[in-house]
């Protein structure tokens, strides 16, 4: 340790040297160390050091020793070893250098670089992952992680139906069932909790959020088809030990949230997570006798305990978590211990339950070699009526996933293969139908990552799997990166992929509307009489990182494309009062181009554009239609300013969204049919946000500003029950401008004194 | 017009690419960047330093926990380095040039206490 404190001292007398030419042929030396958790430094052996953007590299000896000759075009040397975190930094040949690496304390298959940047993509990954901080998710103080995407162009949020306030997401066009959604990278929400799920992680216990398009790793399974959304929570080793939130909206809306870290010995940490949420009255802005958003409550428990002994090479967690949502909507004064004829209502309940594990190995004297087991167990319950539709259903689930890393020469050849278990048992009653089934898909995975240079790399992964219902598929993947210019990343990615449709709880919003559900199978057995879905994705983008004028910005360019090989097509438009799901028979696509900049324009004024075009088609059983309540194009501009001194933070938001296609309603009376197209709009959010003191934020906010609304957003209001009743046809917000008022405080732990 | 001038260079950089034609510029502008060696030990310290810094003529502030270095970019005529050096000194925090007084120093965090701490 004392190393340390000697070698700034050094420093002192170089630093005249500043303005001085690079002198040709020198060498940088140094020394690269560990330090385990007791702070006792030893020596790192086979560490890659190179030059930031450059191939020029070398790795350290059994002594932790280095020497590189400098370089004219770059001054800042990358240190990266598997299992710790990277570095950068500044090199000068004046000096010898001294880089403590430091472990990574997760499972991860993501590395994150951090900095203070809000959003930010770090270069060095194979794929494009935007990571979204804490920081990002403030600029959205409501609520969970339905409605933290409003500041981030990649991900649409629209609602289901006009009822129950849902807020479903979307990346390159297509709903967030075909994204792979994980929690610190094991599959969460899927099935029964597609659509609802994203209501059930409040933003507060959120730590970060990693977004990333495209086919994901074989690692995680087959199933991210367009992207994967990966988030960490909160964790006991950075977490504060006291965490507080309280929210209050113009709605009715409130909102607690408490989140405490503490420690459990040396080496366990424990946090744990209590949101509960409610909005007891009933709000009816645009006087449809419709309430305009739920009443209701949630309650949602977590816990969370770590264990790590990085002498011993392991670490391990467990965690539960108990969710209870309750929801009452439709018509003002419904009250569902009355029925009331003509008066319509909608109830629902959701009791779920999670628990997982995950313990990892490192090999003390192989470091890059490791093994880590994840587990998961969930049951999900949930019962209720729309009008007088009732259902009911349950699911429960089984993953667990065994990973084995190792390196294959040197740390340039990394080898990650495992074996993984994934098990589903649904039960779901909607009268007529009522559906059983149950999946076992055990399978295999190998991926190998080739750094062919610090400019390139690939990554190859195949999955051989075998589904209960369906018997054996493959899925491959593969992910390249190439650094065409320096901080200028050109990246591909194509793979397959495929998941079970869950016609009834993807499709739930249609239930609110005369629509008769048709389900025309094409097989005995299977989902519903349906095969997998399969599709094929492949994406390139292209990602500059810039520093101009000592400011920091990116700018990129992507463009991705799905296919699908099997869909299960859901059919709005053959009939305005039937919906019908049918196996796909032709062409179904979608085209997903995205630009985006980032600049600091002036001191803590952050500026951020963005504009993407979707081009989304299927073949219908009457022809090629265009994907219904998608827009077309939106646009996106954000500003972040901080006062000097930070002790307010302000944010404002607008965004165009283009006009979409609406289900067509020809064959409806004159007076219940609807335009063929929704006209564009643009939204406005702000937000400010003042430091009291160190502890204490308040932010104060408005929703829609401009306070734009879609006007009648049910058709036939009037007569619920009647053959034209349809609260689909949802494309712009409900609720107009929207107050709101909330706190944070955070009690940081007391630091180790050492 | 500082506004209209940043957009048009990263209009002017989104179209050439290269940064390199800025790298000269900045001289121009009247910037000075200078490197000096200032005490601390964690990234409160970092956080301190930087947002000390955070003052009109001052352009850019990075510390480097590693190497204890700190990179800055400021306008002569508007901030001397001297009174940088003083800033930091008065903030806690001693540079090659200046020590911070033990009531200055006194006031950081515990955390920070690079006098008696290491690096952590």
């Amino acid at each position: 340790m004392k190393a340390i404190r000697v070698f700034p001292a050094l420093f002192l007398g170089a630093w005249q040297l500043f303005h001085s030419p690079q002198v040709h042929a020198q060498q940088v030396r140094g020394l690269v160390l560990e330090q385990d958790d007791k702070g006792k430094l030893s020596p790192l052996q086979g560490v890659n050091v190179y030059w930031l953007g450059t191939q020029e590299g070398t790795s350290t000896d059994s002594l932790g020793f280095f020497e590189i000759p400098t370089l004219a075009g770059s001054k800042q040397l990358v240190f990266s070893y598997i299992g710790y975190k990277a570095d950068t930094l500044y090199a000068k040949p004046t000096k010898e250098l001294q880089v403590v690496l430091k472990q990574v304390r997760e499972l991860d298959e993501v590395t994150v670089m951090y900095r203070s940047k809000a959003t930010e993509i770090s270069s060095l990954d194979v794929q494009k992952i935007q990571v979204m901080s804490e920081k990002e998710l403030f600029k959205a103080a409501c609520c969970n992680l339905s409605e933290s995407f409003e500041t981030n162009p990649s991900i649409d949020v629209s609602l289901t139906d006009a009822v129950t306030g849902t807020r479903q997401i979307q990346m390159l066009g297509l709903g967030s069932p075909y994204m792979l959604f994980s929690q610190e990278n094991m599959p969460t929400i899927r099935g029964l909790a597609a659509n609802q799920g994203f209501g059930f992680i409040p933003g507060t216990w959120i730590e970060s959020i990693q977004v990333s398009k495209g086919t994901g790793s074989v690692v995680n399974g087959f199933e991210s088809m367009t992207g994967q959304l990966n988030l960490e929570y909160q964790k006991p080793e950075q977490g504060d030990r006291l965490y507080l939130n309280g929210y209050f909206n113009e709605s009715g809306r409130m909102e607690g949230n408490v989140v405490s870290s503490y420690k459990l010995g040396k080496k366990t940490g424990n946090t744990t997570f209590l949101h509960y949420s409610q909005r007891p009255w009933e709000v009816d802005n645009n006087g449809d006798r419709f309430v305009d958003l739920p009443r209701g409550t949630q309650l949602n428990l977590m816990n969370r305990m770590m264990f790590a002994d990085p002498a011993k090479g392991v670490e391990a967690q467990l965690g539960f978590r108990l969710i209870q949502d309750v929801k009452v909507a439709g018509n003002l004064g419904y009250d569902p211990r009355r029925t009331v004829s003509n008066v319509y209502g909608m109830q629902f309940l959701i009791q779920r339950v999670e628990v997982w594990s995950k313990i990892g190995y490192v090999f003390p004297n192989h470091r890059y070699r490791s093994v880590g087991f994840q587990s998961s167990f969930l049951t999900h319950a949930q019962s209720g009526s729309f009008g007088r539709t009732d259902t009911r259903s349950s699911q429960h689930g089984i993953y667990a996933n065994l990973i084995y890393q190792t390196i294959v020469g040197n740390t340039y050849h990394v080898l990650k293969t495992g074996l993984s278990y994934q098990g589903d048992r649904m039960f779901e009653i909607l009268a007529p139908f009522e559906f059983f089934r149950e999946e076992h898909v055990p399978g295999a995975f190998t991926e190998y990552q080739w750094t062919i240079s610090p400019k390139a790399s690939i990554v190859a992964g195949m999955r051989a799997d075998y589904h209960s219902l369906f018997g054996w598929f493959a899925t491959p993947r593969l992910h390249a990166r190439w650094e065409i210019a320096p901080k200028t990343v050109l990246r591909f990615s194509s793979g397959q992929g495929r998941r079970s449709a869950n016609l009834i709880a993807e499709n739930e919003g249609l239930l609110f509307s005369s629509r008769q559900w048709r389900i025309q199978p094409t097989q005995q057995g299977g989902i519903y009489g349906f095969q997998q879905e399969l599709s094929t994705n492949a994406g390139l983008s292209l990602t500059r990182n810039f520093r101009l004028d000592y400011r920091d910005g990116f700018y990129s360019i992507e463009y991705f494309h799905t296919r699908f090989q099997r869909q299960v097509v859901v059919d709005v438009d053959a009939n305005s009062r039937e919906v019908n799901y049918y196996a796909l028979q032709g062409e179904s696509f979608a085209h997903a181009f995205q630009a985006e900049a980032e600049y600091e324009l002036f001191k803590r004024f952050d500026l951020r554009l963005a504009y993407r075009q979707y081009l989304i088609q299927t073949d219908f059983q009457q022809g090629r239609l265009e994907k219904a309540l998608v827009a077309r194009h939106r646009a996106f501009a954000n500003i972040a300013y901080e006062t000097r001194g930070k002790l307010w933070n302000i944010d404002f938001t607008v965004q165009y969204i283009g006009s979409k296609r609406l289900p067509q309603t020809r064959d409806k009376p004159v007076e219940f049919q609807r335009e063929a197209r929704s006209p564009g709009y643009f939204i406005a959010n702000a937000q400010v946000t003042r430091l009291i003191t160190k502890s204490w934020h308040a932010y104060l906010g408005i929703e829609n500003i401009t306070g734009f609304v879609q006007r009648n957003p049910i058709i036939s209001v009037d007569s619920p029950y009647g053959p034209h009743f349809d609260a689909t046809m949802v494309w712009a917000p409900i609720f107009g401008r929207m107050f709101y008022v909330g706190f944070r405080y955070r009690l940081k732990k007391e630091k180790e004194k050492r | 017009m500082k506004l209209f001038l940043n957009v048009s260079s990263i209009i002017l950089f989104l179209l050439l690419g290269s940064s390199s034609i800025f790298a000269q510029s900045t001289s121009k502008s009247g910037f000075t960047e200078a490197r000096f060696v200032v005490k601390g030990v964690c990234n409160m310290c970092k956080e301190r330093i930087e947002t000390t810094l955070d003052v009109k003529g001052v352009k850019y502030a990075e510390w480097n926990l590693v190497t204890d270095t700190l990179f800055v970019v400021y306008h002569p005529a508007k901030i001397s380095l001297e009174r940088i050096h003083e800033l930091l000194a008065n903030a806690g925090h001693d540079t090659e040039l200046k020590k911070a007084s033990d009531e200055s120093y006194r006031k950081i965090d515990d955390c920070c206490r690079y006098r008696e701490l290491e690096k952590h």
